[in-house]
């Protein structure tokens, strides 16, 4: 209804502006055509008067009768009159100018009056009473029509009501018909736009198809079927993929934990000499990344074909993060490493709608490469601030820093539209574990509205970091000193 | 009673991982240990052994291991940990919405198992003797009981708060790891952290001045910078 009244609002404004539109056109036209015809064709009131006026002083009495001077005549001729006559009080025609010759030398007051506002002999004349003397001029009955409409003074005076009246039923017959025909228009195209936005959500379309709209909904519901078989097929292929790895992922772990499991023994054999049990380390720690990567690789696979399901909870950051981290020192982290954590009192306070183990495994992520890639340990600093709106994680460490190259893969792959390039992208990323637990933070980074971030370092290098929106939470705790006694 | 007298059922339907699992619960002192390798000889094994403790597979190649699970849980209550390579959240948490004691995912290490299985037959079977067992104990010279709330050094005797037996208490549950402040604050006030950074520092700051020789340089209750506290494990 609401593009309804949108859609009647326009037309409303757009056939407003074209009612004045066409006033003016209207009156500009009309205002041309008075103004043109003012010389030459006669009709111009003012123009006859002056002409018959200056006609008429033009006659004198001579010797020789009344005559009219030369420029008499050529007024009478400009004007387009093709003959005139003057008559004295007695009716008789005293003089005369290309009068035809079969046309009466005497008028009694009947033909005057009978003529003077209308025809003499089928030629429309025009009578002027000047010095004494009633001149009558004929224009040619094949250019002049004379109309004689009487009007009523009343008629006069309602003249602008009447316009008025004709300007409002105007308009309203225009409105009620920009109403009709936007009524119409909208119950044919509703459904249309209906099925449009159908399509861009991904809903099955069927349209009835009838009336003036029927092609169009004939290849809107064509358009539809194609698109929900293309969504199938595209659906069942990231399915397969997804089950196949989840299936790859599943029958590695089995393998994989005797592989673990009997490490480990070896690691505990007596027996076994100092290089052996570097050797059953070497395979333990080995394995710990296989296992890792195909957490990785199963969770990714999940996020990228959209088959995992994001359980949301309102959770403190400050508090996972520190969990996080805990739990990496609890896991037995060693002693070259220190994980120095910074959390501001506005982050403390901020909320966010997250899956936590999500959270806790992209933040893992980038702590895990951290360390990973500095064998020989470091210091990793993380600092989590909010500026209000937003929550900023940043995460540097005294090692070299994440590569340029591992950076401009993530930046190609993220800024890749094309789905071919991203497979192949995607298929050349999955062999490098680095890869792929970034990658794995930037997705979940991204189901959370955020965006991973990387800060060039003066060595080339990069640190990294990502900003998350939530909610800012406004404490009404009492200030921290007064609870000092509460115990 | 010991634990490790237990009767445990162990079915995977691969051999190799059952051999090194039983081998590795027996290395760990647990003498009682029968297996199988699909859900019909579970079942004969279940019914025959009368088992007090099941680690179960998920995938079997004549069955599933919840059908396993509920076959066994009408007529017995022992306690079930499921052992599986699935590591769907939904499964782990129908596993667990089923009632069973745990879930391992695979690959996992030898010593979690034990660890956990361990830990399962104490909350089943040995959970008052441990429950008394862990009234007291000791930080160096100072023996802290926490059914008296009490720390103990040679004749003297001081009386822990309430909060503080809280506090220590969520650390000792946890002694040799990081609690985080958010825990602790949790454990105490159920609360979030923030508005209890200053409260929490004064009361670990009188928890030390009890069971630590020197508080200002304390030896059993550490710091984790920006991350929370630790009591230190293995020195009593």
């Amino acid at each position: 209804m609401k593009t309804f009244f949108r859609g009647i609002r326009r037309y409303l404004v757009s056939a407003f502006f074209i009612i004045v539109l066409i006033l003016f056109c209207n009156f500009t036209v009309l205002f041309y055509m008075m103004y043109s015809t003012t010389g030459g064709d006669g009709s111009s009131g003012i123009v006859l008067r002056e002409t018959l006026e200056q006609a008429g002083n033009e006659i004198t009495v001579t010797e020789r009768g009344y005559e009219m001077t030369k420029k008499g005549r050529k007024a009478l001729k400009e004007y387009g009159f093709v003959w005139a006559m003057a008559l004295n009080e007695e009716g008789t025609v005293v003089w005369e100018w290309r009068l035809p010759e079969d046309f009466s030398r005497q008028y009694s007051v009947f033909d005057v009056a009978s003529f003077s506002r209308w025809y003499l002999n089928d030629y429309p004349v025009r009578v002027w009473n000047v010095n004494g003397l009633l001149l009558v001029c004929a224009q040619s009955p094949e250019e002049i029509a004379i109309m004689n409409v009487p009007v009523s003074v009343q008629q006069i005076v309602d003249f602008p009501r009447y316009v008025q009246l004709f300007v409002i039923v105007n308009l309203a017959a225009v409105l009620l018909f920009v109403v009709m025909f936007g009524w119409r228009f909208y119950a044919s195209v509703k459904p249309i736009s209906e099925g449009i936005e159908g399509l861009s959500g991904k809903t099955p379309v069927h349209l009835k198809e009838k009336g003036s709209v029927r092609e169009l909904a004939e290849k809107l519901n064509a358009t539809s079927r194609i698109l929900m078989e293309q969504e199938e097929k595209l659906s069942r292929r990231d399915q397969a993929r997804a089950d196949w790895i989840a299936g790859v992922s599943h029958d590695i772990r089995t393998p994989l934990t005797l592989i673990v499991g009997y490490s480990e023994r070896l690691m505990d054999d007596p027996s076994l000499g100092e290089k052996g049990k570097k050797m059953a380390e070497t395979i333990q720690r080995q394995s710990g990344l296989i296992k890792q990567l195909i957490e990785d690789l199963n969770l990714t696979s999940k996020l990228s074909y959209d088959t995992f399901p994001l359980h949301l909870t309102i959770c403190a950051p400050a508090q996972t993060l520190r969990e996080c981290i805990a739990d990496i020192y609890n896991d037995g982290l060693q002693p070259e490493y220190d994980i120095a954590v910074t959390v501001t009192e506005a982050a403390e306070k901020f909320r966010l709608p997250a899956d936590e183990p999500l959270m806790k495994r992209a933040i893992h992520n980038v702590l895990g490469n951290s360390i990973r890639h500095n064998p020989g340990g470091c210091q990793v600093n993380v600092r989590l601030s909010s500026d209000g709106r937003n929550l900023h994680y940043l995460f540097t460490d005294s090692g070299p820093g994440i590569p340029d190259e591992i950076v401009s893969c993530l930046e190609a792959e993220k800024e890749d539209k094309s789905q071919m390039q991203k497979d192949s992208l995607r298929r050349d990323a999955v062999s490098q574990p680095h890869i792929m637990g970034m990658r794995l933070t930037r997705q979940i980074v991204a189901l959370h509205g955020g965006e991973v971030y990387y800060y060039k370092r003066k060595n080339g290098n990069y640190d990294c970091g990502f900003v998350v929106p939530g909610d800012y939470f406004k404490s009404d705790k009492p200030d921290s000193t007064q609870k000092n006694g509460k115990s | 009673m010991n634990i490790y007298d237990k009767k445990i059922l162990l079915v995977d339907d691969n051999r190799e991982l059952l051999v090194m699992i039983e081998d590795t619960l027996r290395r760990n002192g647990y003498i009682d240990i029968v297996t199988a390798e699909n859900v019909k000889e579970a079942t004969e094994c279940f019914e025959k052994e009368k088992p007090e403790m099941a680690i179960l597979d998920i995938m079997l190649p004549d069955g599933d291991g919840f059908t396993l699970f509920r076959k066994f849980r009408e007529s017995s209550n022992l306690p079930i940990l499921f052992l599986s390579a699935k590591d769907e959240d939904n499964d782990r948490l129908f596993g667990l919405g089923l009632g069973a004691d745990d879930y391992i995912t695979k690959p996992f290490l030898s010593q979690e198992l034990v660890l956990r299985v361990g830990a399962i037959l104490r909350r089943t079977y040995a959970r008052q003797e441990e429950e008394k067992k862990e009234e007291s104990f000791c930080l160096g010279s100072r023996v802290i009981s926490f059914a008296e709330g009490t720390v103990r050094t040679g004749g003297q005797e001081v009386a822990l708060t309430a909060k503080e037996l809280i506090l220590l208490k969520k650390l000792y549950e946890n002694r040799g790891r990081i609690v985080t402040f958010d825990a602790l604050c949790n454990a105490a006030w159920q609360d979030s952290y923030y508005g209890y950074e200053n409260t929490l520092m004064v009361h670990i700051r009188h928890l030390r001045e009890k069971i630590e020789e020197d508080p200002s340089h304390p030896q059993w209750l550490l710091t984790a910078r920006g991350l929370g506290y630790r009591l230190v494990k293995g020195r009593e």
